[in-house]
């Protein structure tokens, strides 16, 4: 009761819900009249000066740039260009040598884990049936259509059967 | 006597406000405080599980991450990311990482990422994406992890570029897909329809002029689906800013909004004509590298996570997948969230990552 009478009066709460409700409002305000044809035309014809005034600008910087002898936008793009097709081929003949190209920090594993992992039936029902996961149930639409599972402990079973780890599908290619 | 109405549970209105007075005069000083830090804080540091790079090559990223489970599933899984953004969404940070929660659950992980296109990629084209960066990561996955087999999970336009790609190779590696509100009947995204109208809108013109699709067209595109939220964001934050866990997250996901791609202006075209004009993926008509692409043609088993308050690709909008497909194991989950809450920070933990586990797992052996 003492609680309920200060959140009334909590002027922070006020406006944090005040806040809330303007956004929703704005938001849905602005996005009506920015989906109007005159709104969209105006955004249009906007973009096309802005676009155009860029243009303008970067030839105009170019030729200034030209007569002061200093490397325009252009250049140092093309420089960047050559100095990734350099990276392309070191990265290539990294490959050939058979090591990655780069590697974050800490120890790279020796070996791979077996690829022998199965789901634990367990531990699946176990999370399903946990206080945060509860709850999205109802809220998940639902299978539309599932010839193989049916229900979530159905397809489980199924799936934890499946496959043996050790098959391996003919190679397919990508 | 305040201490037995304590216990009771029951709070003296006096005491009640006092405390809360005191908190309110706590947050207000930590507010000052902590807003001096968060103005002169270097950038959040994100995307730190251990990963090797398998591939860096223009805008293409290839990454294996090292795996953290002591027994791994037989199939590799293999995330491609949207081309607007970084991948780092699915490694925000220890505890709030997609890909630590997958690799400690038992999945070899791969990641697609991309970075700005260079001059000399203006032209890409959806073909260059789904018929060249997909095979060849496949490819390169095969040769890493020695398997044949790959599940793939696509989010967004990602989302996209994988089921472009499960259509035109049918037969090939991929047993699993898993979509993560991929947008199928782009007819449905109302706004950018709008704003894309081809009456108004002159793609060719804006292409030829600026060759790369700058980031912030891109960014002002899904700001404008918001026009208040930078300023409530902001004005949340400053409320929040006493809140450590609050200021981290927010620093993280802002990090992630503000380094946004610009995109191949070839591809950016493409997109317009042929699915926000055409809507050629929901009606069959999109051809890629002179195939057309069929969605009948998928018929591995298909998880498509919609988000329910996604505001840039909306349930009607992504729903189409599920009738479109072949696959006869399909199934469609919408969980709680927007279009990037679906996929990291606190609510994703809860609720995403179960799911997809749940999905994944039995069909990863």
């Amino acid at each position: 009761m003492a609680q309920s009478g200060f959140s009334m009066l909590d002027p922070l709460q006020v406006w944090r819900d005040a806040l809330s409700k303007w956004e929703g409002s704005a938001n849905s305000l602005a996005n009506k009249e920015m989906g109007s044809e005159e709104s969209v035309r105006a955004m249009q014809a906007m973009m096309s000066v802005v676009m155009g005034l860029q243009q303008t600008l970067g030839k105009a910087n170019g030729v200034l740039l030209k007569e002061l002898n200093l490397p325009s936008r252009n250049d140092i793009v093309e420089i960047g260009t050559r100095l990734q097709r350099i990276e392309d081929m070191l990265e290539q003949l990294s490959r050939q040598m058979g090591n990655p190209v780069a590697s974050a920090p800490g120890s790279a594993p020796a070996t791979m884990p077996p690829r022998t992992r199965k789901p634990a039936p367990v531990m699946v029902e176990a999370a399903a049936a946990a206080p945060v996961a509860a709850p999205e149930a109802p809220q998940a639409r639902g299978p539309t259509a599932r010839s193989r599972g049916g229900t979530g402990r159905a397809s489980r079973a199924v799936g934890a059967k499946a496959t043996p780890a050790s098959r391996r599908s003919p190679r397919k290619k990508a | 006597m305040a201490t037995t109405a304590r216990q009771a549970g029951i709070q003296a209105p006096d005491e009640d406000w006092v405390q809360k007075i005191r908190d309110e005069i706590d947050r207000a000083v930590q507010r000052s405080v902590k807003g001096v830090e968060f103005l002169g804080a270097p950038p959040a540091t994100v995307g730190t599980t251990p990963k090797d790079v398998l591939i860096n090559r223009g805008t293409l990223s290839l990454y294996h991450y090292r795996p953290m489970a002591s027994e791994i599933y037989r199939i590799p899984l293999l995330l491609v990311m949207a081309t607007t953004n970084r991948a780092y969404i699915f490694d925000l940070a220890p505890g709030q990482s997609l890909v630590e929660y997958l690799l400690k659950a038992g999945y070899d992980v791969y990641v697609m990422d991309w970075n700005p296109p260079r001059a000399d990629e203006a032209n890409l084209q959806l073909e260059d994406y789904t018929l060249k960066f997909i095979p060849e990561c496949v490819r390169r996955v095969q040769e890493d992890s020695g398997v044949d087999d790959i599940n793939i999970i696509g989010y967004c336009m990602g989302g996209v570029l994988s089921t472009v790609y499960a259509a035109l190779h049918a037969d090939g590696p991929m047993q699993n897909l898993v979509c993560f509100t991929t947008p199928v009947d782009f007819s449905k995204m109302a706004l950018f329809q709008a704003w894309s109208d081809k009456k108004h809108f002159n793609i060719d013109k804006m292409v030829d002029a600026t060759g790369i699709v700058p980031a912030n067209v891109i960014t002002g595109g899904f700001d404008a689906l918001r026009p208040t939220g930078r300023v409530t964001g902001t004005l949340r934050l400053w409320d929040n800013l006493w809140n450590d866990e609050y200021v981290r997250q927010y620093r993280m996901m802002d990090r992630w909004g503000t380094e946004t791609l610009p995109v191949a202006g070839a591809y950016f075209k493409q997109t317009i004509k042929s699915l926000m004009w055409d809507n050629g993926l929901y009606n069959g008509t999109l051809t890629v590298g002179g195939r057309k692409v069929d969605l009948k043609k998928i018929k591995v088993p298909l998880l498509s996570v919609v988000a329910e308050h996604d505001h840039i690709v909306p349930y009607d909008c992504a729903h189409p997948l599920m009738d479109k497909v072949g696959s006869t194991d399909k199934e469609e989950v919408m969980l709680k969230g927007g279009h990037v809450s679906l996929v990291a920070g606190p609510n994703a933990v809860k609720r995403l990552w179960p799911r997809l586990d749940q999905w994944l797992g039995e069909r990863s052996t």
